[in-house]
């Protein structure tokens, strides 16, 4: 039981509430212990670790991990990053909220913890309290005794029933939440009011205008923050769904504008490509150590120490890049071309266009993925992993028209396969980066090299066995009936 | 899971008050304790402020666990809790004489609490009864306070014969001295012939204090209200010396 109210005094409040039944007037309220600290919170740019109600934090010299069903567990320092902390299963469930983003601070608030203990007229006590307070709000958590659940009762049927708290949180995560915390509302998944009759331009329009703006709010923490990867990350990932959309239009929008605004959006993707694959790279470099035996250790340090190097390099391009006059001439004119978008008259709407574009997808999907066998070519490979994903923006596009949940259904069915194509695209592109890098690499730095893309290519081909089975499973009639669905509403 | 039960055919030797700081000092330990008051009397239970229900038990007691569970009350201490005595439990050894085994009736009601508990105390009313044997059968320790005086010394005797007679082990069967008054000479010359006659006592001895009586009045156990008075520290060996036999 916890509720949570605005007071200054707890004991004020306590004796209010006994007042107010006969049966518990005879009972009174006795403070066991009081104390105070300074906590401090911790998280990431998205503010994921308070969006998920668990708490990252400081208190007395100590940092905390704490779930959201409140269980602590102690952290020797505080982590920059999830997968910097020794424990695996914490690592793994702060991994599950902050990814690879960095962690910093967020908030200090003085918060006082105090035992309370309610008391019987014979003194004998049924209930322990533990208010933990700001200066406005306090989160009361009232435990009743074994055999004395029926006098708790009676003591909750007095407290405010709007200030009851049910949700599942650590105490902390609802005081800060109450003490005028905003989280940030960047985020990747966005929300757009489509209509079914929207011009396809418009739709299109705002879709890109939208994520454009959201690839450039990462260009700050791009320019501030050298080991936070996720911001370089979420800026390629804004510009590809813009470049997967308007691929998808390129009939029903005007050829020459689509062919611009993709080569713009190309140039600016590109310029990051190398940088990624070496925060990748580096951030997984633990598990490449773990991929080979200790004979090639040192070749790995080598080869690591020479991504370090280009990561370094590439760094300082991209920033320069991003601080040029050329970039900001770049932005405004794709401002330009995604505004050209607006001037076209068009009769279309934005729903039958997309259904036409589902079916049509979907049917290539099958028929890419039907003609992949044992031994076809890994280019086939790709071809299936590149329709899969033109289906994929599709669908979330689609999410955001009204009475569309096929949609999300047809995206969780194609997230398995998806991910197998991902990886299976990634072994091929380690495989030849590292290749690349072996040719002019110090011997055995190439060695190390080498190890590492034969791991990758026969990890490669258990992949490809997974891709079969998957499709088969994705290429069932429950999907295409759902696609049915989606493409007549 | 241990049982350990606070024992006297004579009353007013200090057993529900070595009951009620033994299990205070348990539970403070990290154990988890149930203390069980089988004194229909039930000092324990009104030293730890805890009532029982008032339907009466009837047979319920050692046939229906459940039941038991559900008259448990967490006394105000982390880790311990009461089972609070009824008036109906003067009926116990009528109870008992209606089953098959009733020395086995209660060893097969705590068996229960194997998962729940690490220590179980008893309480037990001055009595030797049906009861008491089932008391004996089910303890690991049988704790018994001892008044250095010739009559408590006679019970004492009197209480091996029993074990004796009913082939119980006498190996449980754990004195201590209680309310020693050290500037009687009937007290020291007691201690010295049950010390030559019977080698299990505890190397522990209670004196007589007023603060052990005034746990009636505090309705607390001595730890809460005498922690710095020298009695305390007695009783804190006596929870040490007992620790150690279990």
């Amino acid at each position: 039981m916890r509720w949570l109210i605005k007071t200054d005094s707890v004991i004020h409040f306590l004796q209010e509430t006994l007042q107010k039944s006969a049966k518990l007037s005879a009972f009174r309220a006795d403070l066991n212990s009081e104390e105070s600290h300074q906590i401090s919170f911790f998280d990431d740019f998205e503010d994921h670790i308070f969006k998920q109600k668990a708490c990252l934090i400081k208190q007395d010299d100590s940092f905390y991990w704490i779930s959201p069903e409140q269980t602590h567990h102690l952290l020797p320092q505080l982590p920059k990053f999830a997968h910097h902390i020794e424990d695996e299963d914490i690592a793994e469930q702060l991994n599950k909220v902050v990814g690879a983003r960095k962690l910093g601070l967020q908030k200090n608030i003085l918060v006082t913890r105090q035992q309370w203990v309610l008391r019987d007229n014979e003194g004998k006590v049924i209930l322990r309290l533990t208010a933990t307070c700001d200066s406005q709000h306090c989160l009361l958590t009232a435990t009743a005794l074994r055999g004395y659940e029926k006098q708790a009762r009676s003591f909750a049927k007095q407290m405010p029933t709007d200030n009851e708290i049910t949700e599942i949180a650590p105490d902390y995560h609802l005081l800060l939440a109450h003490s005028g915390f905003t989280p940030t509302t960047y985020s990747l998944s966005l929300k757009f009011n489509l209509t079914a009759d929207m011009p396809p331009e418009q739709a299109v329009h705002q879709y890109a205008y939208t994520y454009f703006n959201l690839a450039r709010e990462n260009e700050a923490g791009i320019l501030a923050h050298n080991d936070d990867i996720e911001f370089l990350h979420d800026y390629r990932v804004a510009i590809r769904k813009i470049r997967g959309l308007i691929s998808l239009f390129k009939k029903q929008l005007p050829k020459t504008l689509i062919s611009e605004l993709q080569q713009e959006l190309a140039f600016l993707a590109k310029k990051t490509n190398e940088l990624r694959d070496l925060d990748v790279y580096l951030h997984n470099k633990k598990s490449f150590f773990n991929r080979l035996d200790t004979n090639h250790q040192k070749g790995l340090e080598q080869l690591f120490s020479a991504f370090e190097a280009r990561q370094r390099g590439c760094r300082r391009e991209l920033k320069s890049w991003l601080s040029s006059q050329n970039y900001q001439q770049k932005v405004d004119h794709i401002y330009h071309l995604i505004s050209c978008l607006l001037q076209i008259d068009s009769q279309q709407s934005i729903q039958p266009c997309l259904q036409k574009l589902l079916r049509k997808n979907y049917k290539k999907v099958l028929a890419t993925g039907q003609s992949i066998h044992a031994k076809s070519p890994d280019e086939e490979v790709h071809e299936l992993r590149l329709s899969c994903k033109k289906l994929r923006y599709l669908t979330e596009y689609m999410q955001q028209l009204p009475a569309a949940q096929a949609a999300s259904q047809i995206q969780k069915k194609l997230k398995k396969l998806q991910n197998s194509l991902g990886d299976f695209n990634d072994n091929s592109v380690q495989q030849n980066k590292l290749r690349q890098f072996a040719e002019n690499a110090p011997a055995t730095a190439a060695q190390a090299a080498i190890m590492l893309a034969e791991t990758y290519a026969s990890e490669q081909k258990s992949v490809r066995k997974k891709i079969q089975k998957q499709f088969a499973e994705f290429a069932k009639a429950d999907t295409q009936q759902l696609v049915k669905q989606l493409s007549q509403a | 899971m241990k049982t350990l039960a606070c024992y006297s055919m004579k009353g007013g030797v200090g057993k529900t008050a070595t009951a009620v700081n033994i299990a205070w000092f348990a539970a403070r330990a990290g154990y988890k304790t149930l203390l069980i008051d089988l004194d229909p009397q039930g000092a324990s239970s009104f030293y730890f402020r805890v009532k029982s229900k008032k339907k009466p038990w009837d047979e319920k007691f050692f046939q229906d666990h459940e039941y038991l569970l559900k008259h448990i009350k967490e006394a105000d201490y982390e880790n311990l809790d009461v089972l609070p005595a009824h008036f109906s439990f003067r009926n116990f050894d009528i109870n008992l004489s209606d089953i098959s085994k009733p020395e086995k009736g209660l060893k097969k009601v705590l068996k229960g609490f194997k998962s729940s508990y690490d220590l179980i105390i008893l309480d037990c009313p001055p009595t030797i009864s049906n009861l008491s044997e089932a008391v004996f059968y089910t303890s690991d320790l049988v704790l018994v306070p001892v008044i250095p005086t010739t009559l408590s010394e006679r019970t004492l005797d009197q209480l091996y014969q029993y074990f004796d007679e009913y082939k119980l082990n006498t190996d449980k069967i754990t004195p201590f001295f209680s309310m020693v008054q050290k500037q009687k000479h009937m007290h020291a010359d007691s201690i010295t012939r049950l010390k030559e006659r019977y080698s299990s006592f505890i190397d522990v001895t209670i004196p007589f204090a007023a603060d052990l009586e005034k746990m009636g009045e505090h309705r607390q156990p001595l730890g809460e209200f005498a922690s710095g008075k020298p009695v305390f520290t007695h009783v804190q060996s006596l929870w040490q010396a007992v620790r150690e036999r279990l």
